[in-house]
């Protein structure tokens, strides 16, 4: 029995989690094709925060967003095993969250007016350097994310999925296009289309604009 | 003195913009484009750098925006909800969500490249680019296990002549080595016995890439659009080729080296292929762009960069960086950790106090199975509790290879 074998299936399970240790994905990927929920479970673990923060950027809803996420991970296990390893994990992953999100927002009713409740909006606490210990920085900080929030809500979802997975998530165009369907010049285009209009959409917190001023 | 035309203007934005996606500043995109902006006017020149810098700003916003919080309990309490309902029924869905995106809005598409106009062709990389953007890229290995989805439409036939054409994207394909051609003799200001990446007939004996995923275009892309309004999620149904066969057709992407170029030419996991004018060594603008320049033509490194979208479009199937040798990996690390420094930078130097002009060096920890920056190790120099969590923040965003285990590089800002 190796190590990832003992990591597996023996009693160091919730050991080597408390310690960190984590077995090599493909390891992982290879046993959860096998219907192993355990391997599968880790590697939810590993890829869950950006799936979640995908859907949070996607849907700006953080109730809708752990439901998308649920649901990402549990698409993902009916498909598992027609996923071949010819992609990143994640890409494959990023796109069937991009496809629940685009479902979501479809199905939705309301319009989304994004406020600083919205969970894209940080908290003063969970990033102090927004601001530093300025309440009046801060609040300025706060409203600007807020204002980005609702500019990236009036994003057509061709546009707001790029921008969530290129300038948000950090994904290289390569990448972006893999989880799209599309070319990277699409990619490339969408994006410059979108910070075209957020450029728009932001303009009175540019630099020498009339807010800044004020 | 010429005008800046519309479609010129724009083509010159998004070579701006993919190397501010490649983590350049503004300044730096705008050097990549000195080349192009030459001849223009001065107040041409002017309202591009403007343009570029708004954009910029735009971009520095939006890439130091802090991630949705998600404490740890809250995620592990996902995954136990995760496996919980494993086995709970799922509503069903009328496509693959596996399978590509559809959308449904105008904007998914640029512009058809007969709207670019005249313009639009003779500013190079921007035209190119776009012919090539007309090769559907082959589906994720992981998508429906049967055929690629198509839309229904209500004419059938039109829809069988654009699929049955694949010819069509051989043809912009050909036309994409045809520009470059008469770009090196005509446009490119060099003379045709200047190296030219690849020949057409050396292209025509590429695999071809022509047949992926079908993705509907033009008219029929607009009737998809109201089919899938209809509905959410479009309806589908199957093709007669399948994407995912074509894909193990399809070259693995090929390293495209510029002469006198070094690994950070090469196409990566990162993705970095080039863009013509603004992309490769352009976008890196200074002395590396110089140098590539005189040792190549311009026009000879858009088609090399045509090439290495024409590659990468058809993805990427590659294995994960984890299954690449040890030491194929150490040597890519420094250069991997330079492209994530990259694009992190302007997040990262944003929660600089203003005075600080220095370099600044982050070793982080990295997770090995998903590239993702675990934490920051530490800071040289040091810098105040609040300053380091903005930059750990920050410094998380950066995305380094897969590797079989944790492993520590280190970030230079």
């Amino acid at each position: 029995m190796d190590r990832t074998e003992v990591l597996l299936r023996g009693n160091l399970w919730d050991e080597c989690g408390r310690m960190g240790e984590t077995p090599d994905e493909s390891v992982l990927l290879a046993r959860a094709q096998e219907g192993d929920e355990m391997a599968y479970g880790r590697l939810v673990r590993l890829h869950e925060r950006r799936v979640f923060a995908t859907a949070v950027q996607m849907l700006g809803d953080r109730g809708e967003a752990e439901d998308a996420s649920q649901e990402t991970f549990l698409r993902a296990w009916r498909a598992l095993a027609r996923f071949d390893g010819r992609s990143k994990l994640s890409t494959w992953l990023y796109r069937i969250c991009v496809n629940v999100c685009l479902n979501a927002l479809r199905r939705r009713k309301r319009v989304a007016s994004a406020t600083l409740d919205d969970p894209r909006v940080p908290e003063p606490s969970a990033d102090p350097d927004q601001g530093g210990n300025d309440p009046a920085r801060q609040l300025e900080m706060r409203q600007l994310y807020g204002r980005m929030a609702k500019a990236l809500d009036a994003l057509s979802p061709s546009l707001r999925s790029a921008v969530v997975l290129v300038l948000l998530q950090g994904l290289p165009h390569k990448e972006a296009a893999e989880v799209l369907g599309c070319p990277e010049g699409t990619v490339a285009w969408r994006i410059h289309e979108a910070r075209r209009r957020l450029r728009d959409a932001l303009a009175d917190d540019m630099p020498g604009a009339g807010r800044e001023a004020s | 003195m010429t005008d800046l035309t519309a479609s010129r203007k724009t083509a010159l934005l998004i070579e701006a913009q993919n190397a501010l996606d490649e983590g350049l500043e503004p300044t730096e995109a705008l050097e990549g484009l000195q080349e192009s902006l030459e001849g223009l006017s001065p107040e041409a020149q002017l309202d591009i750098a403007r343009e570029i810098e708004q954009l910029g700003q735009v971009d520095a916003w939006l890439r130091a925006w802090p991630e949705p919080a998600a404490p740890d309990d809250e995620l592990r309490a996902l995954s136990d909800v995760v496996l919980q309902r494993l086995e709970d029924p799922l509503p069903a869905l009328s496509a693959d969500p596996t399978a590509p995106p559809v959308f449904d809005d105008a904007d998914a598409q640029p512009p058809p490249l007969a709207e670019l106009g005249p313009e639009a062709a003779r500013s190079g990389a921007y035209s190119l680019d776009k012919l090539v953007a007309q090769v559907p890229p082959p589906n994720l290995g992981g998508g429906p296990s049967g055929p690629a989805p198509v839309v229904r439409l209500g004419a059938p036939k039109a829809a069988e002549e654009e699929s049955s054409g694949g010819s069509m994207v051989w043809l912009a394909m050909a036309a994409a080595v045809g520009l470059g051609i008469v770009g090196v003799t005509v446009f490119g200001g060099t003379t045709s016995s200047e190296p030219v990446a690849m020949s057409a007939p050396e292209m025509q004996d590429m695999e071809p890439m022509e047949q992926g995923a079908a993705v509907p275009t033009g008219p029929r892309r607009a009737a998809a659009a109201t089919a899938s309004a209809a509905e959410p999620m479009a309806e589908v149904e199957a093709e007669t080729e399948s994407a995912a066969d074509v894909a193990e057709e399809a070259p693995a992407p090929m390293p495209v080296r510029a002469p006198g170029g070094h690994a950070d030419d090469l196409p990566t996991e990162e993705g970095y292929t080039g863009r013509g004018v603004g992309g490769a060594a352009g976008a890196r603008g200074g002395a590396e762009s110089a140098r590539l320049e005189a040792t190549t033509g311009s026009r000879a490194r858009r088609m090399t960069s045509v090439m290495a979208a024409a590659m990468s479009s058809a993805p990427s199937m590659s294995a994960p960086m984890a299954r690449a040798a040890p030491s194929e990996l150490d040597d890519l690390l420094e250069d991997q950790s330079r492209a994530a420094s990259r694009r992190t930078r302007a997040a990262v130097r944003a929660c600089l106090p203003a005075d600080f002009s220095g370099p600044l060096a982050v070793r982080v920890r990295v997770l090995g199975a998903t590239g993702a920056v675990a934490s920051v190790v530490r800071v040289v120099p040091t810098v105040e509790s609040s300053v380091r969590t903005c930059i750990e923040t920050a410094a998380r965003r950066a995305r380094l290879p897969e590797r079989d285990r944790d492993f520590e590089t280190t970030l230079r800002y």
